[in-house]
């Protein structure tokens, strides 16, 4: 089977059903990694987007790296960044309303009824970048380095904000109750 | 079990629908300049196909992580009345502050120095523009850079409710202020739910508890019954102390935020507010209940003449650990944030 490069490489001599194959084994992938940061509706509607600026930008993939998820990722976070930029200032994103949930910033109220939320509030509050390259090593399942090439970092640099994130997760007082909840 | 093992248990969402494949094909074949052909679907359209309904509100607060929130609903009720507890410092002072009005600039930044429980000092800047975006940043440098690139955030229903509820507060209706700032990150609790709806709202968040517990391999613990009486009113106060900060933290030099603020802080009953000097500034002390906190400790300082946050002590209840976060909360333009100039 044809690596990614090998595929991208093709489209770039004008085998456009190469470049579509690279979609065929990302899209599922990609469509959830939008949903997880911005919601299904917004991923729905930005999916379109990232396909195309991939394919418009696919010359600057570096033919080096078999595997293009990473770098569909960064397409799809820089996507990310102009559709935040666009979207209406303080508008609810119509997925997320109506969900009956709570959260509660307090260990002690009630871990028990607020389990997700407390979760949801301290990944709030950690840096944005600490925040991707968790996200995209938990969810995405990429290693370090992968994380790193999607935004556009060293390995290192993503090494060390991975690093700070579990350390703020891990002292957080919401993920310190999470983690003291009996287990007998 | 641990932190990515928590995180772990949050990554499934529900995944865009089939036909948004098939548009974004579509919209990728006409950049290719081709004709729109059958498209294949991918093998699998949702990432969660195990988990149930209870689930479902547990994703979409996992999506909303990064966003920030979760939706909620509703307002009215019993528990939406205004007691007013402490008015005379805060009420006075969020007069003042909003006769003093907003400072120039087009965007408000505040720096807190959050010591954790290593005693080092980690700086944060957030800047909230008067659109609602929002640019971080470690650093001085860092937040330029963000500002310089254009690499704003996303402004999250969570933080553009409680900028509404605290603005709304600031401009008279803080009875329905105060129930927007309750239920800004949804409405377990049922507030303003008639009896029934307020019971399936319990449940579907005792669903989604459950469900988390399963997810992580913890025994699920017997369902609870809905708090009432005075359970619930420390749980209301709680959600309201929480989502105000939340929005004092975010964009305290807005002085209609931040009168707004103090106005739905004077709604908590027993809230002592002392009055003291630090560094040789007046300021006021802000102590939550004790009992709105589980038993946690939270003082909250502020300027007495102006209202803008100093610092912050929390010590959580069951492990006694100490928290203290210094704040700094001025104006700014976005043009000088990226010439440098902060």
């Amino acid at each position: 089977m044809s690596s990614d490069a090998e595929l991208i490489g093709r489209s770039l001599r004008g085998d456009t059903d190469a470049f579509v194959e690279v979609i065929s084994r990302h899209e599922t992938a990609l469509g959830n990694y939008l949903a997880r940061r911005v919601g299904r509706q917004a991923a729905e509607d930005v999916l379109g987007d990232v396909w195309v600026a991939a394919y418009e930008s696919r010359a600057n993939y570096d033919l080096s790296y078999p595997e293009a998820r990473p770098w569909l990722y960064g397409v799809a976070l820089n996507r990310l960044r102009r559709h935040w930029r666009s979207a209406p200032a303080e508008e609810p994103a119509s997925d997320l309303t109506g969900v009956a949930s709570d959260w509660d910033p307090w260990p002690a109220v009630d871990a028990r009824v607020d389990t997700q939320a407390l979760l949801s509030r301290a990944l709030a509050r950690l840096k944005p970048e600490e925040r991707e390259v968790l996200g995209l090593v938990a969810w995405e399942d990429l290693t370090v380095a992968e994380a790193g090439r999607v935004l556009d970092i060293p390995a290192g640099t993503a090494r060390r904000l991975l690093h700070q994130a579990r350390k703020a997760l891990r002292e957080a007082p919401e993920v310190v109750a999470l983690l003291q909840v009996p287990t007998t | 079990m641990d932190e990515m093992d928590l995180m772990k248990n949050l990554r499934d969402v529900p995944s865009p629908g089939p036909e948004a494949y098939d548009r974004a094909r579509t919209a990728l074949q006409a950049a290719m300049g081709e004709p729109v052909a059958t498209v294949v679907r991918p093998k699998r359209w949702f990432s969660w196909p195990k988990v149930g309904v209870a689930a479902v509100g547990a994703a979409a607060v996992a999506a909303a992580v990064v966003m920030g929130t979760s939706g909620g609903s509703v307002p009215a009720g019993p528990s939406g009345a205004v007691p007013q507890a402490v008015e005379a410092p805060l009420v006075k002072l969020a007069s003042a502050v909003k006769a003093a009005g907003t400072q120039p600039g087009d965007a408000s930044v505040i720096v807190n120095t959050k010591f954790g429980l290593d005693n080092k000092p980690d700086l944060y800047y957030t800047l909230y523009t008067d659109k609602g975006e929002q640019f971080t940043g470690d650093s001085a440098k860092t937040l330029v850079d963000a500002v310089a690139k254009g690499h704003a955030e996303p402004a999250t229903p969570y933080d553009g409710k409680v900028m509404a509820a605290a603005r709304l507060a600031a401009n008279g209706d803080v009875d329905k202020a105060r129930i927007a700032m309750i239920t800004a990150s949804g409405n377990a609790l049922g507030i303003g739910l008639s009896p029934a709806e307020a019971d399936k709202a319990w449940a579907a968040a005792q669903g989604e508890t459950a469900e988390m517990f399963r997810k992580i391999g913890k025994p699920v613990p017997a369902p609870k019954p809905r708090p009432t009486g005075k359970d619930l009113e420390n749980l209301i106060n709680n959600h309201l102390w929480s989502s105000a900060q939340h929005a004092l933290f975010a964009n305290a030099a807005d002085a209609e935020v931040r009168a707004g603020v103090l106005k739905l802080y004077a709604t908590i009953p027993d809230m002592i507010v002392g009055k003291t000097n630090v560094d040789g500034q007046a300021v006021l002390t802000l102590t939550a209940p004790p009992a709105i906190l589980g038993g946690g400790a939270d003082v909250l300082v502020i300027n007495a003449d102006n209202g803008l946050p100093i610092r912050e002590e929390i010590t959580s209840a069951e492990s006694s650990q100490r928290w203290v976060v210094n704040y700094k909360a001025f104006r700014v333009t976005l043009a000088d944030v990226a010439a440098g100039k902060i």
